[in-house]
């Protein structure tokens, strides 16, 4: 054992060294959300394509569903579909809609079309979960992959990462230019691509006698205990969520907002749809081989969340090498999402609402220590979860995160571009109501009153909170809108 | 970006702004493009929801085999089909708003713009 780990160890750091100077390298040192802006607006269509493209991928979903399609083939194909439907319902409900009306963020577009600032406030509130889950997911990935070539205990391994994280958060460094994106997207895909072929190649039968292989222990698999883990419902709120949530990433959604003209934004959105779109499919046939080619769930280690199936895989097909180098290029690509992941969300904060609608003119400074408190805040809280749920399942702790934007920040902004009498205070209080509906339904649901509590009995069942916390946040938009008269100087969004 | 949006004074846009909006082909034009949208979200969601119904609702029937000789669920393909699709409805909405009405816009501008000026 001791022998492979040194082996498997060397390949890691022979292959992340490079991989790592090549992204920072390829990499502008960008600061500020405003230089970001400014940057974006030079790119073409394929280029930001692209560019989202390696935003939206992040190497947990990766994992998260080869591992979830292994176990309950039904689920993950539906996070797989999902992930990807959401990109063309963007397209429509949003592109053309925001370019033409010429914001860039979406406290911009709250801001014109409010009175009210506190509905920026509660916009920010909302991105503050989302930021965090989807962080945590990425850190319990990065943890399981290095735990596996380093293999020193969760704990230490996620304590070291936190340290790292907090660093480039009080340090304002990051891995953040378009450049660096197209190349973690080209990695990503071309990873992909070959773990497919070299999996095929092992399969090495029909595609018809490795799918009827497939076939047998998926259904075994989706017809027995698995399915039935998630009622109906909450699938079907796991649904929605998925299709909603890409609207709320404030990572995905600011380089999406910061390209020059609708036409090239429409394009961009179009690349990034054929691209991810692939990413998807690829996905779903690499986890169907990797049915055939692992057999029954129970084989694996069952305390990584079956988040390390994929590099399983790799070690089985292409011995300790392929499985250093993926984990290599999965911990590049997710440290540099990291990293992006906490500029963009602690500057929604500090930029978008305090400097920019509070409009508070300190030069500089108190802007940039607000920066550094939120994104520090950030990170110790994605931790903590990361610590907390540590058997999850990343692909499902990314839907947790598409949940909470979908019931607070997607209604918030779907409300304010869409319907004409929807006021100030009913945004306030929908959105406020749509934010406690689904920290209520998490905390209370299994995911933390299951891991906590001795019974595993948790009040709220569903694991997938996204149709009641929405349904909650649009009840309370509507009512409150009709209980408050609409304010005259609210501004109105063109059509 | 198009030059008036920078090139001509404050008033003269309002002006611009204002009979542009009034412009009967550019109403018309909104309603067409509103209307064309609308359309290409309802087959979008379409697809997908009753994707997620069957999945959800009846889990079984997507495991049936494709056929006899080829005991592939159904489930693959559909789910790879409705990625296309997807994809090939995006790509078709693109190129209509890239082209078709993009270019009637710019007509119905340029028209506006000569009529300010003269």
């Amino acid at each position: 054992m001791d022998e492979t780990l040194k082996g498997g160890t060397l390949y890691f750091v022979m292959a992340v060294i490079p991989l790592m100077v090549l992204l920072i390298w390829s990499a502008s040192r960008i600061r500020t959300a405003a230089e970001f802006y400014a940057a974006g607006r030079e790119y073409g269509g394929l280029r930001n394509g692209l560019a989202i493209t390696g935003d939206y991928l992040s190497a947990a979903s990766l994992i998260g569903i080869t591992g979830l399609i292994l176990m309950s083939g039904y689920s993950g194909l539906l996070y797989a579909v999902g992930f990807f439907s959401g990109w063309p319902i963007i397209l429509i409900l949003l592109a053309d809609k925001l370019r033409t009306i010429g914001h860039f963020t979406l406290a911009d577009v709250l801001k014109s079309r409010f009175s009210d600032s506190r509905v920026v406030l509660v916009a920010t509130l909302g991105y503050f979960p989302v930021v965090v889950i989807y962080l945590s997911a990425q850190l319990v990935a990065m943890t399981w992959l290095l735990n596996y070539i380093f293999d020193v205990g969760y704990e230490r391994i996620l304590a070291g990462i936190t340290v790292v994280a907090l660093v480039t958060a009080l340090t304002g460094r990051m891995i953040f230019s378009s450049r660096a994106q197209m190349i973690k997207a080209g990695l990503v895909i071309v990873v992909m691509l070959v773990m497919t072929l070299l999996a095929y190649d092992k399969a090495s039968s029909s595609l018809s006698e490795l799918f009827s292989v497939s076939y047998w222990q998926a259904s075994e698999v989706a017809t027995g205990v698995v399915v039935s883990e998630d009622s109906p419902f909450a699938l079907f709120s796991l649904g929605v969520a998925l299709i909603l949530g890409p609207v709320g990433l404030p990572h995905v959604m600011s380089r999406f907002f910061s390209v020059a003209d609708e036409r090239r934004a429409r394009m961009s959105v179009f690349y990034a749809t054929g691209a991810i779109g692939a990413f998807y499919i690829l996905i779903i046939l690499l986890g169907f081989l990797t049915i055939h080619l692992m057999g029954q769930p129970d084989a694996l280690p069952a305390d990584a969340g079956n988040n390390l199936v994929l590099v399983e895989l790799a070690e089985l097909i292409g011995g300790e090498f392929l499985a250093a180098v993926l984990v290599a290029i999965l911990v590049v690509v997710l440290f540099s999402v990291m990293t992006s992941l906490i500029l963009t969300g602690s500057s929604a904060f500090s930029h978008d609402w305090y400097a920019r609608t509070l409009n508070i003119h300190k030069p500089g400074w108190s802007e940039r220590h607000l920066h550094r408190l939120a994104s520090s805040v950030t990170v110790v809280s994605s931790a903590c979860l990361a610590l907390l749920w540590q058997t999850e399942n990343v692909a499902y702790l990314v839907g947790l995160a598409f949940a909470f934007s979908a019931s607070v920040n997607v209604p918030l902004l779907l409300g304010a571009l869409y319907c004409d009498r929807l006021t100030s205070t009913g945004a306030l209080a929908g959105g406020l109501a749509g934010l406690a509906a689904t920290v209520a339904a998490v905390i209370l649901g299994p995911l933390v009153w299951g891991h906590v509590s001795v019974s595993n009995e948790a009040p709220f069942p569903w694991r997938h909170p996204a149709l009641f916390s929405l349904s909650i946040a649009i009840v309370v938009m509507w009512f409150a809108s009709r209980w408050s008269s609409r304010n005259n100087t609210e501004g109105e969004i063109e059509r | 970006m198009p030059a008036y949006q920078y090139s001509q004074t404050n008033s003269y846009q309002k002006e611009y702004r204002a009979k542009l909006l009034i412009h009967p082909e550019y109403q018309r034009l909104r309603m067409r493009i509103r209307q064309y949208r609308a359309r290409v979200a309802v087959v979008l969601l379409t697809c997908y929801l009753s994707f997620l119904f069957v999945v959800v609702s009846f889990p079984h029937v997507l495991l049936q085999p494709v056929s006899a000789q080829n005991p592939t669920p159904w489930l693959i393909p559909v789910a790879i089909t409705l990625i296309l699709l997807q994809f090939l409805v995006t790509g078709i909405y693109v190129k209509q708003m890239n082209t078709v009405f993009d270019e009637e816009l710019e007509r119905i501008r340029q028209e506006v713009e000569v009529s300010v000026d003269g």
